[in-house]
């Protein structure tokens, strides 16, 4: 691990750190299944521990948050698993032969990590869809889908990632991945997304550079 | 009808979507043709199953510790279960555990193709997509 | 009639169960056999579940916990063993991940991928 932090950035680290140390908590308080004094304290002992012995890098947390699109994206998600887990059941029996599949290299629009990580393991916990490899410099995520007979299934796919992506984005993306994304629904044809003030002047700026 | 029978009928309801979806998948598994597809039927009952289960265990609970009980199991399950279906579908692929006839578009090895045949125009290290050792395994969420 | 429907739950775990297994004696590769213990632990969660509910108890909650936590170890490490196994000094093999067992490479490839990665945050 690389040496000397300065003090702002370890204060900053530990902010960065803070949703991982609440979530540490929460588990262990969830495990125990009562909240007590010692609990709680146990909890953010053993949290600090944790997070000192096995230490990984801070996420990139763009620091903002919607609830709205949080729900939104849970929702969409409950219908896909269900949906696909219909499907893939289906599948299975489906007395006319075993499905034709695909591998898919989709090109996801932002950069974050924490944005890639999060769309390939939603992806990946739906079934009918499975991630199996990741071309983190490109941002690539290569794709294994379930039941793709032609062209405008494995075009279906696609889209349904991308879509994943940008619930993903709108919930919790930063300013640049939501302009990454509203530059490709431009060029598309198609209304931008999330256009408060801040975020107009963001793409302003980025725009004139 | 009680209420009580109610919630009995609800979660024997919910039991049963969990017990088919445990069937349908056993059956992908034993009829699907290679170890990629077979994982999409394997990954089933791993969570829609599991929170039909897990619904039906709720019904019945009878105070809240229960309820918080089951939340991290699902958490837990959520969290693994693309990570081992990631690596599994990754070995798979890497080994040629795939039919590759059974396949409408294969990107991945086009692009693995085009990355080689560009190392031996410019006679250097292939830059294989993909294989980057770094993978989002260890990564928990925030 | 609800014992009936519990029987009925019951019977169709159990055929699941066995078609799991039948996965896991046939084969052929030793990746199907791990995709089919999953399958079959993620089976035996749903059916521990569910007897919970017919006798109402919660006795056996922190089973299902653990199972939850740790059913994917063991297929994360032969999926690792397997991926190592067949390619030997590959394009990407780094230091320990090359040589030796298979448990000393997944442990050096394991570690080089931490370095990359606190490597990168770190710039």
């Amino acid at each position: 691990m690389s040496g000397r932090i300065t003090e702002i950035g370890r204060w900053q680290g530990f902010l960065l750190q803070l949703p991982l140390l609440v979530w540490l908590v929460v588990l262990w308080l969830l495990l125990w299944g009562h909240v007590t004094v010692i609990s709680v304290l146990t909890g953010i002992l053993l949290a600090l521990l944790v997070t000192r012995i096995f230490y990984l890098p801070p996420v990139d947390l763009s620091g903002r948050f919607s609830v709205y699109w949080g729900l939104a994206f849970a929702w969409h998600f409950a219908v896909d698993l269900v949906r696909a887990s219909v499907l893939v059941a289906w599948q299975a029996i489906d007395p006319r032969g075993v499905p034709v599949n695909s591998v898919l290299a989709i090109q996801l629009h932002t950069r974050s990590d924490l944005i890639m990580t999060l769309t390939a393991e939603a992806i990946s916990l739906v079934p009918g869809s499975l991630v199996v490899e990741v071309d983190r410099e490109r941002s690539l995520l290569y794709v294994h889908a379930l039941g793709t007979p032609d062209d405008a299934a494995v075009e279906r796919v696609r889209h349904s990632v991308l879509v994943v992506e940008e619930r993903i984005v709108r919930t919790l993306g930063s300013e640049h991945d939501v302009w990454l994304i509203n530059r490709e629904r431009r060029a598309a044809g198609r209304p931008p997304i999330r256009l408060s003030a801040r975020q107009r002047r963001y793409e302003e700026a980025r725009e004139g550079e | 009808m009680s209420a009580a029978e109610l919630l009995d009928a609800g979660s024997v309801l919910f039991l049963f979507a969990a017990a088919l979806l445990s069937l349908a998948a056993g059956i992908g598994i034993v009829r699907f043709p290679d170890p990629l597809s077979r994982m999409h039927a394997a990954t089933k009952p791993q969570i829609l199953g599991l929170v039909c289960a897990l619904v039906a265990l709720g019904l019945q609970a009878e105070n809240g510790a229960t309820v918080a009980a089951l939340v991290p199991i699902l958490a837990f399950q959520m969290l693994t279960a693309p990570v081992s279906a990631h690596m599994v579908g990754r070995a798979g692929y890497r080994t040629r555990h795939l039919r590759r006839d059974l396949l409408l578009r294969d990107e991945l090895a086009d692009a693995i193709d085009k990355a080689h045949a560009d190392a031996a125009h410019h006679d250097v290290e292939p830059d294989l997509p993909g294989l980057v050792t770094d993978e989002d395994t260890s990564t928990p969420r925030p | 009639m609800l014992q009936a429907a519990f029987v009925l739950v019951g019977t169709i775990f159990f055929a699941a169960v066995v078609l799991a297994v039948f996965r896991i004696v046939r084969g052929p590769s030793i990746l199907d056999r791990m995709i089919a213990t999953d399958m079959l632990v993620a089976t035996l969660i749903c059916a521990l579940a569910a007897e919970m509910v017919q006798h109402e108890h919660t006795r056996t909650l922190p089973v299902l916990l653990v199972l939850a936590m740790t059913a994917f170890l063991a297929t994360v490490g032969v999926a690792r063993y397997v991926t190592q196994q067949d390619r030997p000094g590959g394009p990407q093999a780094e230091g320990g991940a090359a040589e030796g067992s298979a448990e000393g490479g997944a442990a050096g490839d394991d570690a080089a991928a931490h370095d990359t990665t606190s490597g990168r945050a770190a710039r």
